[in-house]
């Protein structure tokens, strides 16, 4: 049993966070795509240990890339489908009268006639995807389409449609995840995975993309209790730094604990996500996002407190991360929906026998 | 090239294989008809023996004891596996816990080679069982304000003071005494550590009933007690260092003491939910899954920072959290099961869930209480200026 990382993923993670403390990695989209794949966070070889400890970086520098959907949400189908990643890429799969989320497209929770969009003989594609992630930006767009044999992951030349973003400005939570509804009527489309297929494919996407943003959630905690520390550090008010009142200080204390747990358990799911079967990693997946979603927000409103009046300003940064970590928060179902999972995996069926365990 | 692998080395999975044999055959069955824990973990003294006793011939006690000194020479992650085995097997724990936890490392590291060869084997073999006299009434969180003294009268010291909080007295023939042997210095200094054979003329030990109606802790007298000077760790007036190595082991792998305990806890929450039948109402459900999510952050960070103990020869920051985070947890297991028991016709759970609710309460006190560890955190750990 060895749960250190290696030089090698230190270095990833080390190079990330150097290169995403520049401005360069925020200010011009096709340039910071350019870098992604020049550092090479695409790469077949990564696993998905490496790419939690990306995704982390990137939730502490808040980047607006559309990585993660890329390589959690596309990766999967892209990969199954003998496509290398290359350029934004992204997965359609809520309706609005069909799957809401990713575990409702999952046998045996999926059922015939659930997915309206259809896939004719000749690859042309009909119906509407609601809130799908970067479809702005994403080139590569995989869907789930209803086949004659059941549901189908296909590929969509994204930049010949139009998405209309379904929310934007102040009022939108995280306007640097943006979700727009696609419409795929006269769409052509070329195959990806096959309906027998698609099951497993899509469990993967789902494992991944949690526990990615799983990981994203503690680099947004982890940045919002730095903050805090060094504003409580800072700040003087009664002729002392407010951090050394036990009030100030204790619930930073506590919320360092909240983070560190949270970062074992993302860690633990990177690598139970390769390593392990199925139902064990979907337990070890669920356990660490209902972890580091809490984490995020929690760490976020800690530090929102400690800054006063000024943490409730827009001009302090905070409220981004804020808004980052509801976005996580609530992306593909809440936290509650998260452990009603968890609680069916622990006390139903045959899983359940030997939990908690390996 | 290695890898981060959170699965046994072949080595570690026959260790543990070999380890679940013996426990399959050699835990006594204790559970009630219904399944309920029919006994707390001391209330049969001469089973708790006998099993240690088992426990040593097998090879299981002092796994990380160096060979030269009775032990296995195994790494911490053996002692973990350890850990994790018996809290599934529901088996008890060696009755020297704080012998070889804590003093038998201290003798270790600090010991003359007579005491090492005196108390190491029969910590071992469970022949004499060690508890901690570290805390005083004026003593608690502030350890460095401890008032008993032990003089110096030629080749004795002659111990007069209180000690309180000790667990595991009312079992324990010695004790790990912490005294001023220099009355004219102050806090950290002039402290020596004294090991003490409880049955020396002017030693009482009285039990302190605490709120469960047990008592697992004592209050130990010493009224002119003499103790032989060869009684000293190291050396005296160096008992502050030695104190702090005790309590170093005690942070060592008690994180996966702490959290094997705490899993035995969530598998009877979850055998209560089903034998009353709660297992199907969701909010039941949400909060089993909370307290399965605190369970596990502590299992992996646990791991995380064995990882790192290994890798530098030092505990990470981490390990300063499990203790904070594992009181708070197991309090609200235990909550939720007496919960979950209310009503209906008593049996065996909801009497061990009482107990086990009322005994959490001691968890953010005991062993550093929560604000100590929150102080340690924010200084240590995050940097922040001294509080107050």
């Amino acid at each position: 049993m060895d749960f250190a990382l290696t030089g090698e993923q230190e270095a990833l993670r080390d190079t990330a966070a150097k290169y995403l403390a520049d401005e360069r990695a925020h200010a011009d989209a096709d340039r910071a795509w350019t870098d992604v794949t020049g550092l090479g966070w695409l790469d077949p070889e990564l696993g998905t240990v490496e790419l939690a400890l990306l995704a982390e970086q990137l939730g502490h520098a808040r980047s607006p890339s559309p990585w993660w959907a890329t390589v959690g949400l596309a990766g999967p189908a892209l990969r199954a489908g003998g496509r290398t990643l290359r350029r934004p890429a992204t997965l359609a799969w809520a309706e609005e009268s069909g799957p809401g989320t990713l575990a409702a497209l999952l046998p045996p929770a999926r059922s015939d006639g659930d997915v309206s969009c259809t896939v004719a003989a000749d690859g042309t594609l009909d119906g509407r995807k609601v809130a799908v992630p970067h479809a702005g930006e994403a080139v590569d767009l995989v869907v789930a389409v209803a086949g004659p044999d059941g549901v189908e992951l296909r590929l969509v030349d994204a930049s010949a449609l139009h998405p209309a973003p379904s929310d934007a400005g102040p009022a939108a939570l995280d306007p640097t995840r943006p979700a727009a509804t696609v419409d795929l009527s006269g769409a052509a489309s070329t195959p990806l995975v096959a309906a027998h297929a698609s099951g497993d494919v899509l469990a993967m996407t789902r494992r991944r993309t949690l526990t990615l943003l799983a990981a994203e959630a503690v680099g947004v905690a982890t940045r919002a209790l730095a903050w805090a520390t060094g504003y409580a550090t800072a700040r003087t008010q009664f002729g002392r730094p407010i951090g050394a009142n036990q009030a100030v200080a204790h619930p930073l204390a506590e919320l360092y604990g909240q983070v560190e747990t949270a970062r074992s358990l993302a860690y633990r799911a990177a690598w139970s996500v390769d390593a392990e079967p199925g139902p064990v990693a979907d337990r070890a997946v669920a356990t660490a996002a209902v972890a580091g979603r809490e984490a995020a927000t929690t760490a976020c409103e800690a530090a929102i407190q400690t800054y006063g009046g000024s943490g409730f300003t827009w001009e302090q940064p905070l409220h981004h991360w804020y808004r980052r970590a509801w976005w996580l928060a609530t992306f593909d179902g809440t936290v509650s929906d998260l452990r009603a999972e968890l609680a069916a995996l622990l006390l139903d069926g045959t899983t359940g026998q030997d939990a908690p365990g390996r | 090239m290695r890898r981060m692998d959170l699965r046994d080395s072949a080595e570690e999975a026959a260790f543990r294989s070999g380890l679940r044999d013996w426990l399959t055959r050699s835990v006594p069955v204790t559970a009630g008809a219904d399944g309920a824990p029919a006994r707390g973990r001391w209330d049969d003294v001469d089973a708790v023996r006998s099993f240690s006793a088992a426990l040593h011939e097998a090879g299981y006690a002092g796994l990380t004891w160096p060979v030269e000194y009775g032990g296995r020479g195994l790494s911490p992650v053996h002692q973990a596996i350890y850990l994790e085995e018996s809290a599934r097997a529901e088996a008890g724990e060696h009755i020297g816990v704080i012998g070889l936890g804590m003093v038998g490392p201290t003798v270790i590291a600090c010991g003359s080679p007579a005491q090492r060869a005196w108390y190491l084997p029969r910590i071992l073999t469970g022949e004499i069982i060690f508890c901690q006299g570290f805390s005083e009434p004026e003593a608690g969180s502030d350890l460095s304000a401890v008032r008993t003294l032990a003089r110096r009268d030629g080749d004795t010291l002659v111990v007069t003071g209180r000690k309180v909080w000790s667990s595991y007295a009312h079992l324990a023939d010695h004790c790990l005494l912490l005294a001023r042997t220099d009355p004219g210095a102050t806090r950290h200094r002039g402290l020596s550590c004294l090991l003490v054979d409880l049955r020396t003329p002017g030693v009482t030990v009285r039990p302190i009933r605490q709120m469960t109606g047990e008592a697992e802790f004592a209050e130990i007298e010493f009224d002119e007690a003499r103790v032989p000077l060869d009684a000293v760790v190291g050396d005296v007036g160096d008992g502050w260092r030695v104190a702090m190595t005790t309590l170093a082991h005690e942070r060592g792998t008690f994180g996966f003491t702490l959290t094997a305990r705490l899993e035995v806890a969530f598998r009877r929450l979850v055998a209560t939910a089903r034998a009353r039948g709660r297992d199907t109402d969701p909010l039941v459900r949400d909060q089993i899954a909370a307290r399965y999510v605190e369970l596990e952050g502590l299992r992996w960070t646990n791991r995380r920072a064995l990882a790192e103990l290994r890798r530098t020869g030092t505990p990470g920051p981490e390990t300063s959290v499990v203790k904070l985070r594992w009181s708070q947890a197991h309090q609200r297991l235990t909550a939720l099961g007496v919960r979950l028991t209310a009503g209906g016709r008593p049996d065996g759970w909801d009497r061990y869930w009482r107990r086990e609710m009322l005994r959490s309460r001691a968890n953010t006190i005991e062993g550093g209480t929560s604000e100590v560890l929150r102080n340690v955190i924010a200084e240590r750990v995050l940097g922040l200026p001294r509080s107050y």
